[in-house]
């Protein structure tokens, strides 16, 4: 396995940024010649390109189950086109998956080997990328994931009101492209091939409400369209451990399979 | 530019390592990427004794250098191991020449053809490269030494010998081998095969000076094509960051010859 930190120029973003990758590296000679899937994982509110392979095994992972890793830095966007800011949803959902197919070729750019998860504001950005673009994912894997536009905003002057204006301005959310029921809906009238999701909570989140609020939307759509399932973990809260087990969840509810010693490990 | 800190693992050296990669970016705007996607040329570019694979990028501007050039930049790390098949050690050489091109062709936009790789190196990293290019001379289309230790022989000069037989054996059956430069050289115009161009600089302050001077001589002797420069200075990085500027400027010619 191969673990790159790369520092890349970004014309959306128009300044440099990390993006952490990690690519499975087989044995010598190399026989097989294709493409490897892709995992794109978005970090939450505190996090940045490090926080899934510091404070998760996702790296050992991505090398049992022979699938490329992506991390981003989304900053304090939400992967959203800020209102007051940069255009982050742009560069996580365009730009950088061109730029990556040509830095590593290997990278499969096909709809049904791309698949996209996040936990917390990772969760709602990596349902937003999945449902706003939904010709380049093929599955979403939400974790402890809310519907931003379910959240009664009041500027109260306070830290968080202050990043809530610049992401999104402080405007209503609902029925814009911030509302993933809205995106949602925009994507089964297009009738275009819609992700799966995959939402998982936790039973002692503090945001437990925002995720059922989201739960009861997507089980109640006729004829269930996006594949919808729904877990929650009893014991767990907004912590590591359980997004760390989720992750391992998604890997299996897409049907991947454990490839033991095809590729190089520590 | 993108940069690239990337750590992986060889099979050659049986351990993981790490490595700095400096690939372009395409861009159809803009003027921080390049106007012409991959495949691009590569030029692998070693470290001295003591460093690591960081050095270039600290030591110089080689980003600078190389930007908006259509050429990547691969710096591995080498350890001590002077590019060589250790005689008691790990497999250097194998690593530099077969297994890293490999590994590098796999993961990143990188062109397989000889034109195109190139490999350059300071003091013990001229010394590597100079042997990659004439004993992997079907791998690399130029080879180029900055300060290199072009005699062997005075390796002693630098490392205490009981180091220097688990490099190279035997020190006393290094002259004539393929870990004798001269020799190499040599060994490679007997082959008639085809000999990667040549680049080399040392500055005539530096002790190694006489030994590349007489290399050069030695070079032209044999006929192998080789463009020999000099110029004040030392062993030093002043010397190399600059000398860096004209090596890249030697890599981007064109081939003088096709083979």
């Amino acid at each position: 396995m191969a673990r790159i930190e790369a520092h890349i120029y970004s014309e959306v973003l128009a300044m440099d940024t990390t993006v952490h990758v990690i690519l499975p590296q087989e044995r010598q000679p190399y026989i097989e010649d294709r493409p490897l899937k892709v995992l794109w994982l978005l970090h939450g509110g505190s996090g940045d390109e490090t926080a899934w392979f510091r404070m998760s095994a996702a790296e050992r992972y991505a090398v049992d189950y022979g699938i490329a890793m992506i991390a981003p830095n989304g900053m304090n966007s939400c992967f959203t086109d800020m209102a007051h800011g940069e255009r982050f949803f742009t560069y996580l959902t365009e730009e950088l998956p061109s730029v990556l197919s040509r830095l590593f070729p290997r990278l499969s750019t096909e709809r049904s080997d791309n698949f996209i998860a996040g936990y917390s504001n990772g969760g709602y950005g990596c349902l937003k990328a999945g449902l706003g673009c939904p010709e380049r994912y093929a599955a979403i894997g939400a974790f402890s994931a809310g519907n931003k536009a379910d959240v009664p905003f009041a500027n109260d002057g306070s830290p968080k009101a202050h990043l809530r204006m610049l992401a999104f301005g402080d405007g209503d959310l609902k029925n814009t492209e911030n509302d993933l029921q809205y995106l949602a809906i925009q994507a089964l009238r297009r009738h275009a091939p819609l992700p799966a999701i995959y939402h998982a909570c936790g039973q002692m989140d503090p945001w437990r409400d925002l995720n059922e609020i989201l739960q009861r939307f997507f089980s109640g759509l006729e004829g269930n369209p996006f594949r919808y399932t729904y877990r929650q973990a009893d014991g767990f809260g907004h912590t590591w451990e359980f997004w760390e087990k989720e992750l391992l969840s998604f890997l299996d509810w897409l049907g991947l399979t454990k490839t033991p010693g095809k590729y190089l490990a520590l | 530019m993108a940069w690239l800190h990337v750590h992986y693992h060889s099979e050659i050296l049986m351990m993981p390592t790490a490595m700095e990669v400096l690939l372009p970016e395409y861009a159809s705007g803009g003027n921080r990427g390049v106007d012409t996607p991959g495949p691009y040329p590569t030029l692998y570019l070693l470290h001295g004794m003591g460093d690591d694979h960081t050095a270039w990028m600290r030591r110089t501007a080689i980003e600078r250098y190389v930007s908006g050039l259509p050429l990547a930049v691969v710096m591995p790390a080498g350890h001590l191991g002077w590019y060589t098949d250790m005689a008691c050690g790990k497999p250097y050489f194998t690593f530099i020449t077969e297994e890293l091109p490999r590994i590098c062709q796999r993961m990143f936009p990188l062109s397989p053809a000889r034109r195109d790789r190139f490999i350059a190196g300071i003091s013990m990293g001229g010394y590597g490269a100079i042997k990659a290019g004439l004993l992997a001379h079907e791998t690399f289309g130029k080879a180029a030494s900055l300060s290199g230790t072009v005699a062997v022989e005075h390796v002693l000069d630098r490392i205490g010998s009981r180091q220097a037989q688990d490099i190279f054996g035997d020190l006393e059956k290094i002259p004539g081998s393929p870990h004798d430069l001269f020799a190499a050289a040599e060994q490679l115009v007997s082959t008639k095969a085809s000999c990667p161009e040549l680049y080399l600089w040392c500055g005539t302050e530096d002790l190694l000076y006489p030994d590349n001077h007489r290399f050069k001589v030695h070079l032209e002797h044999l006929g192998l094509p080789v463009a020999y420069e000099e110029g004040p200075g030392g062993h030093r990085w002043e010397c190399w960051d600059r000398q860096l500027q004209r090596l890249i400027e030697w890599i981007m010619l064109p081939p003088e010859t096709e083979s």
